[in-house]
């Protein structure tokens, strides 16, 4: 693991932990995107930018399945956790019922998180709701790394259902965001790839560029053939459905990109997953393989894995 | 108060058995559970060969339940008992060795396998995984399929069988009894029913492999009647599951017929299940005036109307 890339948790790294937190508060930050902060200081504690909860949307049967979201924010003073989320569906139009003073079990943190190490330019690209572990990779990269530059470059649907950035360049004084809206209500009309394709051309020469991008897998993809071509490393936080974010199922599988290479022998090596754990690298057969996103993710370095899928 | 089961020669000190599929090998598990809180464990489904598993997706939710198409994802036979059974046999909890075989003589070579793995004590015979071309299902909806697959595995362990079996069997007591009559020491059910669901903007079935098993409390209903058939048809013991994600539910699968009980797609949401479970069942038990946890076994066909 290049020294550079996302830190997964060690074998002796804190193991999830199961809390029932107090929702202190939930509200609609813009058109459908919702943030909600929790009472959680045992998350707060162990929590890295880029991992994820489990939500357990209510107490019964029904939904189900805990529902994963990126971490938004911790305050470790204070001992919370907030999300940040879209009202999609039938689990997030219960969440968004949520009142302050109500309990939710949620399990965490999981997943390996994102550490930038050191970079003099560090460029967050975030599509839509790709948006949602930024605050969080940004202040602790800003903290880690204070004279670095941090660029955001968010691409979302229009004004209206925007984060409001200037939550973020309020905190973090150094961090340069852009933003580009579909209609172009806001910022520069387009997609967030031309902003990244400006970012480049400016930043262009420099050396210790990082890339970490969120958002949906076309627009990762589209990244990831500029990053490429620039030859700058990009490390991406991939979603997929997920039903226990912990391992136990192997449903969150990602393709690897051109099954295994050289960085994982086939039965050569055995490569111990996160938390010390298994998760089929060394024995499963070579060409056709996965990830799990919730172990051997959700931050992946783009070569590794096949976003065309 | 006793909660032991007997399942065959295997003794387990509670009746509450980590389903395969939910558990892996353990290691995971072990980052938030207990393994020593399960009376036995069962691996994921293991194949002869390594398999990498469906195209994703692979799981989605649905009403009180979830949709997998995991595809048997495993390291294979060889790789389990070499790098998983040695580690897993550390926390001294039965092994149960869900074994997956494509054909009755990859069914045969799992078990000779095994049978040299003394760590390995029972085989759990999957002749019901819905999510595989060959094998699978297709061995387990039907008695003649149920009986060879079964015979293959025990001329080839010593140790106890226990058969997997399908909701989707033509008749669950046909297939009880030909697992019986195979040679199984226990049955186990029900495996998932077969289900599917269709994103609405896409236009496209939700899940890589389109169909997948059908989990949760969704099938709890279902499972009960499965078991409750199957355990007035043989004299082995019953494995229920389906949708247990309490104890509440836990003492209807007893009471239906069940000996021991598995916790599957349950354990996904709550890895902590099995002791708040345990802690429900001992305490039902003192209410009712229990001693020993068997004594509930097929109680509400037993008593009569």
């Amino acid at each position: 693991m290049s020294q550079d890339g996302p830190v997964g948790p060690q074998a002796e790294e804190p193991r999830p932990v199961l809390v029932d937190a107090e929702v202190l508060s939930n509200e609609a930050i813009s058109l459908g995107l919702y943030e909600t902060v929790f009472r959680a200081p045992e998350l707060a504690l162990e929590a890295r930018p880029a991992q994820f909860i489990g939500v357990k949307v209510s107490a019964g049967r029904d939904p189900f399945l805990r529902r994963p979201f990126s971490i938004a924010r911790v305050d470790r003073n204070r001992g919370t956790v907030g999300i940040l989320w879209a009202r999609v569906g039938y689990g997030t139009e219960l969440m968004s019922r949520w009142r302050p003073g109500e309990t939710v079990n949620l399990l965490g943190a999981l997943g390996n998180g994102f550490r930038p190490g050191r970079f003099k330019h560090l460029i967050l690209v975030a599509g839509g709701t790709g948006i949602a572990p930024m605050p969080f990779v940004c202040l602790e990269s800003f903290k880690e790394n204070p004279r670095a530059s941090i660029s955001l470059l968010y691409g979302v649907k229009d004004k209206d259902s925007m984060y409001p950035v200037d939550r973020l360049t309020q905190e973090i004084p150094g961090v340069a965001v852009q933003v580009s809206t579909e209609d172009g209500s806001y910022g520069k009309k387009g997609l967030v790839t031309g902003l990244l394709e400006d970012c480049l051309t400016r930043v262009s020469g420099q050396p210790s560029i990082l890339v970490f991008a969120c958002g949906p897998k076309r627009m990762l993809s589209a990244v990831k053939a500029i990053t490429t071509s620039a030859r700058i490393p990009l490390y991406v936080s991939l979603e997929e459905r997920m039903a226990c974010g912990l391992g136990l199922c192997r449903g969150c599988a990602v393709r690897r990109a051109g099954g295994f290479k050289s960085k994982n022998p086939v039965d050569s090596v055995e490569q111990p997953g996160p938390g010390g754990s298994y998760t089929g690298r060394s024995s499963i057969r070579a060409g056709d393989s996965y990830f799990h996103v919730c172990l051997d993710g959700p931050v992946f370095s783009a070569e590794d894995v096949d976003l065309e899928g | 108060m006793d909660l032991g089961v007997r399942l065959g020669d295997l003794k387990l000190k509670n009746p509450l058995i980590a389903a395969s599929g939910v558990f892996g090998y353990g290691r995971e598990y072990s980052r938030v559970g207990d393994i020593r809180w399960f009376g036995a464990v069962s691996t994921k489904g293991t194949t002869l060969h390594p398999r990498a598993g469906n195209p994703p997706p692979r799981v989605t939710e649905t009403p009180s339940g979830m949709l997998n198409s995991i595809g048997l994802e495993n390291p294979g036979i060889e790789a389990v008992i070499r790098h998983e059974i040695p580690w897993l046999s550390g926390f001294g909890v039965p092994i149960i060795l869900n074994a997956a075989g494509e054909s009755y003589d990859e069914f045969a070579r799992i078990a000779a396998m095994a049978e040299e793995v003394p760590e390995i004590d029972a085989i759990e015979v999957n002749v019901s995984c819905p999510n595989v071309n060959a094998g699978g299902i297709a061995f387990g909806i039907d008695a003649r399929s149920v009986y060879r697959a079964t015979r293959a595995v025990r001329q080839n362990f010593s140790r106890t069988v226990i058969v997997k079996l399908s909701p989707a069997a033509v008749s669950i007591k046909d297939v009880a009894r030909a697992a019986e009559e195979g040679g199984a020491q226990a049955v186990s059910l029900i495996n998932t029913l077969v289900g599917m669901a269709i994103d609405i903007y896409s236009k496209r079935p939700v899940l890589g492999n389109v169909t997948g098993g059908l989990s949760g409390p969704a099938v709890k209903p279902v499972a009960l009647r499965c078991v409750w058939d199957a355990s007035q048809a043989v004299s082995i013991p019953i494995i229920g599951m389906g949708g247990i994600v309490s104890w509440q539910d836990a003492v209807e699968f007893l009471l239906a017929g069940a000996s021991a009980l598995a916790l599957g797609s349950g354990l996904l949401v709550n890895p902590r299940l099995p002791p708040e479970i345990l802690k429900g069942l001992q305490e039902y038990c003192v209410r009712e005036g229990i001693d020993r946890i068997d004594a509930l076994t097929g109680l509400a066909w037993k008593t009569g109307r």
